[in-house]
């Protein structure tokens, strides 16, 4: 019936001047549930937690964690399913997947995660392969039958604050999980664990990933995780934007929940598709999607055709179809061309502050200094355009590390890469 | 019944608008069935648009650049990726719109809510004279460009009344073959276009005879012919 979600596309120019050259207009592409079109109450979780326990965490790390791990515990239901698995330098899993049926199984799996004590290396591998294990007892057992992932909302939540042993198979991990429909929530505490591994294992997994700058707010982001795994109201989302002959499809940012980068997969007729997974019943999702449009007589045409597929378990319906055209107006008549629409701009904005963060990591990595610099002097105008003036002090503070001693700090360097992807606008007002 | 798109060729089911692989418009067009010419097919649909910039490619080679790292970028693009400058001008007052009506699903529309658009404050790029360099005939001659959104360059003609706003008359402009209103200049930011105003002698840029009517991206360095006469497009 393909009622269940919204879509909705608004081009940064509906018209466009007819020219000699190829032109890029943007397309936004708005998804969300429909009201009162999703019903029932909220999917089942199936939800394991790989925790560092190692010798570093000892101290408020730890203290925290416990707490945040026992507050996860009472904000689950009694259809949902939970395993923790501890880490050190092997992974020991602390109670396998199983339901919370009343407060007698409740107290007594509290008292386990009580006896969680730091000690140890850091082999976060080992814990996200016994994640995975105990996640797949689950796997297929959902309103649509074996087989199918949906029906239960899947998760794997890594915490650590090591650098990790073995991070090639930790990548690996995070591939398997993709293939299983498992995204990973890979946060990191502290300023001594790898973010771009663990950023890797969040976008290689579907997931996200995140920096805990205080042991304190552990418990905000378990407590926000849960919350946004019982918003999930449409599963298995991919969107195939189909270009017309002689269209390109340049690029497709992810806006909300999070800006990112996709990387679509491409087919022979030129179809892109990227992979959406678990909807959310509240924001649903953004993309931003460049085109890249050739010269054109005068006329309207048709520059795409957009599909989002989804299940919707609580109805048990799988591969529910919605389908539009994208269509754009070449004008010789300057008088008809608009100015490009304000809201796309915004984001278009927003994101090229993204991209422009994220390249400047990387030139920074590259060992490239004054690019990097050219890149957050960029960022930090449109940072604060934006208003995100917290971001803009850091930005502003690393900008002067490079200066004094060319390069940033470790702090720096985890909120530029995580935050950037969070705008003000954007967590105050689209989500 | 099957029809066949009068662009590229490719069978469509009837009724349809618009074609399922070019994307241009079918309804209401003659719509041809198993006559489309084999050479209409494939690629080759670029045929119905004798300037496409295929060439250009899409991505690392835009073209335009960007006025203050000199990136390479597209028309139309907002921001420079290398630098982050904005390449578009500021809309700092431009009123919210509605998304417009033709590009709305079928579905019902997501509620909004529109942050205001602020404007940039992007490094923004320094305002800089444009000039036009006559280099041929000799000698070399500097005309300098007024601050404008758009101007007509062009040859005065008081018998037609015609006072074009960058006249190379002066220059031997009508023995060399130079319309009254040649092409028409004009700029968002430090970025310049051209539009041939349907000259009799056409506009013809780096060796490229450009189309009437369809605007052009110029870059600092462009050698214009007009008629027998040639300028350079220079910048600062």
């Amino acid at each position: 019936m393909a009622g269940e979600l919204n879509v909705q596309t608004t081009l940064s120019r509906s018209t466009v001047p007819v020219m000699t050259v190829e032109q890029l207009v943007y397309c936004l592409l708005e998804m969300r549930p429909a009201e009162g079109g999703v019903a029932g109450p909220a999917l089942p979780l199936n939800l394991c937690l790989a925790l560092d326990r190692s010798g570093s965490m000892k101290g408020a790390k730890i203290d925290n964690l416990r707490d945040a791990t026992m507050l996860v515990l009472d904000m689950l239901q009694p259809q949902d399913y939970i395993s923790v698995v501890f880490f050190s330098s092997r992974a020991e899993v602390a109670f396998p997947l199983q339901q919370i049926r009343d407060e007698a199984r409740r107290a007594e799996l509290k008292s386990l995660v009580s006896r969680l004590h730091a000690d140890g290396g850091t082999n976060m591998a080992a814990a996200m392969e016994a994640g995975l294990i105990e996640l797949r007892k689950q796997m297929g057992a959902g309103s649509l039958g074996a087989g199918n992932p949906t029906g239960y909302v899947h998760r794997l939540v890594l915490l650590t604050d090591g650098i990790t042993e073995k991070e090639k198979r930790c990548l690996e991990q995070a591939d398997q999980a993709a293939q299983i429909n498992v995204p990973i929530t890979a946060l990191g505490i502290g300023a001594d664990w790898n973010d771009k591994l663990m950023q890797a294992i969040g976008v290689r997994s579907g997931g996200d990933s995140d920096y805990i700058a205080s042991a304190e707010s552990i418990r905000t982001h378990f407590a926000r995780t849960v919350q946004q795994m019982q918003a999930v109201a449409l599963q298995r989302g991919i969107m195939a934007v189909r270009p017309a002959l002689g269209i390109e499809v340049r690029s497709i940012y992810r806006v909300v929940p999070l800006i990112s980068r996709l990387e679509p997969a491409r087919a022979v007729d030129r179809s892109c598709s990227v992979t959406l997974g678990d909807v959310d019943r509240d924001t649903g999702q953004t993309l931003l999607v460049e085109v890249v449009v050739p010269s054109r007589p005068p006329g309207s045409y048709r520059i795409a055709q957009v599909t989002v597929e989804y299940d919707v378990p609580q109805s048990g319906l799988t591969a529910q179809q919605t389908s539009m055209d994208v269509l754009l107006e070449y004008s010789q008549d300057p008088a008809a061309i608009p100015a490009p629409d304000p809201r796309v701009m915004n984001i278009v904005e927003k994101v090229s502050a993204f991209k422009l963060q994220t390249r400047a990591l990387e030139d920074l990595e590259a060992g490239n200094v004054r690019a990097a610099t050219q890149k957050l002097q960029g960022a930090l105008t449109h940072l604060l355009n934006q208003g995100d003036n917290e971001l803009a002090r850091i930005v502003q503070n690393e900008l002067s590390n490079l200066e004094k001693g060319r390069t940033i700090s470790p702090e720096g360097r985890k909120t530029i890469r995580f935050e950037s992807g969070k705008t003000v606008r954007l967590k105050k007002s689209e989500t | 019944m099957t029809i066949y798109c009068p662009n590229c060729g490719a069978s469509l089911p009837d009724g349809v608008a618009f074609c399922d692989s070019c994307g241009n418009p079918v309804r209401g067009q003659q719509q041809q069935t198993l006559v489309a010419q084999s050479s209409s097919y494939g690629p080759s649909h670029e045929a119905g648009t004798p300037y496409a910039a295929s060439a250009q490619g899409a991505t690392g080679s835009g073209a335009v650049s960007c006025p203050v790292c000199g990136a390479a970028a597209l028309p139309g693009e907002a921001f420079c990726d290398n630098c982050g400058a904005a390449l578009l001008p500021t809309y700092s007052n431009a009123p919210i719109q509605a998304p417009p009506s033709t590009l709305a699903s079928q579905s019902a529309p997501v509620p909004q809510q529109t942050p205001p658009w602020t404007g940039s404050y992007a490094p923004a790029a320094p305002q800089q004279t444009a000039s036009l360099v006559i280099t041929n005939p000799a000698p070399p001659a500097t005309l300098s460009v007024p601050d404008r959104p758009e101007l007509i360059v062009g040859r005065s003609d008081p018998q037609s009344n015609s006072y074009p706003d960058v006249d190379l008359g002066p220059y031997g402009g009508l023995d060399m073959g130079v319309s009254r209103r040649h092409f028409r200049l004009s700029h968002t930011g430090n970025q310049f276009y051209i539009e041939d105003l349907n000259s009799i002698n056409g506009t013809i840029i780096n060796g490229q005879r450009i189309p009437p009517h369809n605007l052009h991206p110029i870059r600092p360095g462009d050698r214009i012919a007009l008629g027998k006469m040639e300028v350079t497009f220079e910048i600062g």
